[in-house]
C-alpha cells in the first residue's frame, strides 16, 4: 500500500512486527527505528527472534501482521528480491559465497551485467564486470586481489570484503546492509577487520548487525537493541556506562 | 603470458594427466601397431568417439548442479527405437521422426528433473529407476530385437558424409560441444547451473532460480542422450535393446577425468572431450592391436584411478 511519503527521521521503521508459527510466537510487536547512517546492534540469546526478524526485514519470510516502512513509505516484501530492490541487502553468516567460483563470478551472482551479441544473443559483458568489481575492491582498499581468483584461495579477510563489496556495490546502491553474525568463528584480528568494514559501511549507508558477540556489539554500534523470547526487553544507546554484564543480565 | 597464466595452466592438473595421457597411449600403440597413426585412424576415433563425447557432455552439465543421471544409455536406447520404428512402419518425414523421439528423450529428462527437484528423491535414485523403466519400454516396444531404420534422409544426417570422408556425426560433436562451450563459459546460465552445483543455498540467496536450473540440465541431458541415439542408430542403421552396453562407464568417467565433481560446482567441457578423446584412443587402440575388449575396460579402469588419484593428491597439496 504506498500512501504519500511521509518525512521520517528513520530510514527504515518496523512496528509492531508479529511472527507466528502455529501456536508459537517467534516475534511479539516488533517496534523500532533505524537512522541515518547508523549502526544498529541487536542481540539476544539463541531462540530470541533475531534469525526471524532479519528475515522478514530481507524479505525471506513475510510477518504474521505489522509494518515496514522505508523513508516514511510502507513497504511489503514477497521475496529477498523485493527487498533488494528496495535497498536492503545482507551480508550472510557464511557469506553466502560459492567457493569453486572466482571473484567477480561471486560478485555478480545472480546479477550478471549482459550485452548483446548478433542483436539477439545475451552474453555475459566480462570487460564491464571486470571494471565493476575492481573499482569495488579498490574501494574498499582491497585492490591486491585478483579478481579473476577463485573464492576457496582468498583468505578470511578477503572472502569477507568480497561479500560486503557483493552487498553494497550493487544497483540500486543500498540504504540498508544487514550483517548476521560477521565476526562469528573470527579471530581477534579478523574481528578487527570487521569493525573497519562496519565504518566503512556506515559513511554510506544504515547498517543492522546480528550478534551474539556482545563486545563486538558495544564495539562498533551505536544503538543496541535487546530481543528476548519475540520481545524487545532493551534498547539504548551506546554509551561508556553500558557493559557486556548489564546486556547479559537483561538476556 | 604472465607467472599467474603459467601458475593456473600448472595447477590445471586434469589437463596435463589428460594431455600427458593422450601423448603417452598414442606412443604406445603406434609403437605396437603403425596404422594406429594415420589420418585414416584418426578419422575412425573422432567418428567413433561421438557417441561418447555427446553422452559425456550431458552427463557433464549434470554433474556441474550438482546431480547425477544414469539413465542416458536407455534414454540413448528409447530415442534411437522410436526413429527406428517410426521408419518401418509408419513411414513419417525425417523432421517429424526427429521431433517425435527427441520429445521422448526430453520427456524422461523432464521426469527426471521433477522427481529430483519436486520431490527432492537423490538423482542416482531416480534416474536408477527410470534407467530400468526406460529400458524395458524399449525392449517391449523393440520386441527384443533390433529393428532397422529405414529412413535414408535420417542415415544421412547424423552419419552421411556429404562433405568429404568425414561422418557427420563428427560435426554435431563440435556443434554441440561449442553450443555447451559457449552456454557454460559466456552466458549467465552457465554460471547459475555452477553456482547451483557449487553452493545452493548462496545461489538461492542469490535469486537464482536452482529448481529451474536444475531442471533445464535434466531435459538437455535428455534431449542429448536422444541425440546420441540417433549418432548410433545411424551408425548401425538400426536400433535394439541393449544397443548402449559398453557406454555407461567411459561416458561416466569422462566428466569426472575432465574435472567434474560429484559434490557439483565444477566441470569443463574442452577437458571432458579431451578424456572422451584419450578414452576413445584405448577403445581403437586395443581394437587394432587385436586385444580381446577386457583389456579395453582393464586400461579405461586404471587410467580412470590414476586420474583421480593425482587429482585428490593435488588438493591434499600433496603434490
Amino acid at each position: 500500500m504506498k500512501g504519500e511519503r511521509k518525512m521520517s527521521e528513520f530510514v527504515m521503521e518496523c512496528k509492531n512486527i508479529t511472527k507466528s508459527y502455529g501456536h508459537v510466537q517467534a516475534l511479539k510487536n516488533i517496534t523500532f527505528g533505524l537512522r541515518e547512517n547508523e549502526v544498529l546492534g541487536i542481540v539476544g540469546d539463541n531462540g530470541a527472534g533475531k534469525s526471524t526478524l532479519i528475515k522478514i526485514i530481507r524479505g525471506a519470510i513475510e510477518p504474521t501482521s505489522g509494518e515496514i516502512f522505508l523513508r516514511g513509505e510502507r513497504v511489503i516484501f514477497h521475496s529477498p528480491r523485493d527487498a533488494m530492490n528496495h535497498g536492503i541487502q545482507c551480508v550472510y553468516q557464511d557469506l553466502a559465497l560459492v567457493n569453486k567460483l572466482s571473484v567477480i563470478d561471486n560478485f555478480f551472482l545472480g546479477r550478471e551485467i549482459e550485452k548483446d551479441v548478433l542483436g539477439f544473443l545475451p552474453v555475459l559483458n566480462e570487460m564491464a564486470m571486470g571494471e565493476g568489481v575492481l573499482l569495488a575492491l579498490r574501494e574498499m582498499g582491497y585492490e591486491e586481489i585478483d579478481i579473476e581468483e577463485k573464492i576457496s584461495n582468498l583468505s578470511g579477510g578477503q572472502r569477507q570484503a568480497v561479500a560486503i563489496a557483493r552487498a553494497v556495490f550493487t544497483e540500486p546502491e543500498p540504504d540498508i546492509v544487514l550483517m548476521d553474525e560477521p565476526t562469528s568463528a573470527l579471530s581477534e584480528k579478523g574481528k578487527q577487520k570487521v569493525f573497519q568494514f562496519v565504518e566503512f559501511l556506515k559513511q554510506k549507508h544504515s547498517v543492522i548487525l546480528v550478534s551474539h558477540d556482545l563486545n563486538a556489539a558495544l564495539q562498533v554500534c551505536d544503538r543496541i537493541i535487546i530481543l528476548k523470547l519475540g520481545e524487545i526487553v532493551f534498547e539504548s544507546n551506546v554509551h561508556d556506562g553500558l557493559s557486556v554484564q548489564q546486556l547479559i543480565s537483561l538476556m | 603470458m604472465g607467472n599467474k597464466g603459467l601458475t593456473r595452466i600448472l595447477k590445471d592438473i586434469e589437463s596435463l594427466v589428460l594431455i600427458g595421457g593422450i601423448i603417452g597411449l598414442v606412443i604406445l600403440f603406434s609403437a605396437f601397431e603403425p596404422r594406429f597413426l594415420s589420418l585414416e585412424n584418426f578419422r575412425i576415433i573422432l567418428e567413433t568417439m561421438s557417441v561418447l563425447a555427446i553422452l559425456a557432455l550431458g552427463l557433464n552439465l549434470l554433474l556441474i548442479t550438482g546431480e547425477i543421471d544414469i539413465s542416458f544409455t536407455s534414454v540413448l536406447e528409447f530415442s534411437a527405437s522410436i526413429v527406428a520404428l517410426i521408419s518401418s512402419y509408419w513411414h513419417l518425414n525425417t523432421f517429424l521422426t526427429v521431433l517425435i523421439a527427441l520429445l521422448g528423450a526430453v520427456a524422461v529428462g523432464i521426469v527426471n528433473g521433477m522427481f529430483v527437484v519436486k520431490l527432492r528423491i537423490p538423482s542416482f535414485l531416480v534416474t536408477l529407476a527410470s534407467q530400468a523403466i526406460v529400458g524395458g519400454i524399449v525392449l517391449i516396444i523393440c520386441n527384443y530385437r533390433a529393428v532397422l531404420i529405414a529412413d535414408q534422409a535420417f542415415l544421412n544426417v547424423f552419419y552421411g558424409r556429404p562433405l568429404g570422408n568425414v561422418a557427420t556425426c563428427v560435426y554435431w560433436m563440435v556443434f554441440i560441444a561449442f553450443c555447451l562451450w559457449f552456454l557454460l563459459t559466456k552466458m549467465k546460465f552457465g554460471k547459475w547451473a555452477f553456482a547451483t552445483g557449487g553452493n545452493e543455498e548462496a545461489a538461492r540467496l542469490m535469486g537464482i532460480p536452482t529448481a529451474r536450473v536444475k531442471l533445464l540440465c535434466f531435459i538437455l541431458d535428455g534431449c542429448l542422450a536422444g541425440v546420441a541415439g540417433f549418432v548410433l542408430g545411424s551408425r548401425a542403421m538400426s536400433a535394439r535393446p541393449l544397443m548402449s552396453t559398453g557406454y555407461l562407464m567411459p561416458a561416466m568417467a569422462a566428466p569426472i577425468m575432465g574435472g567434474a565433481s560429484l559434490n557439483g560446482g565444477e566441470g569443463s567441457v574442452p577437458k571432458t572431450l579431451l578424456a572422451v578423446f584419450l578414452l576413445s584412443i584405448i577403445t581403437n587402440g586395443v581394437s587394432l592391436l587385436g586385444l580381446e575388449p577386457a583389456y579395453r575396460d582393464i586400461l579405461m579402469g586404471t587410467i580412470l584411478i590414476i586420474a583421480l588419484s593425482i587429482r585428490q593428491l593435488r588438493s591434499l597439496a600433496i603434490l
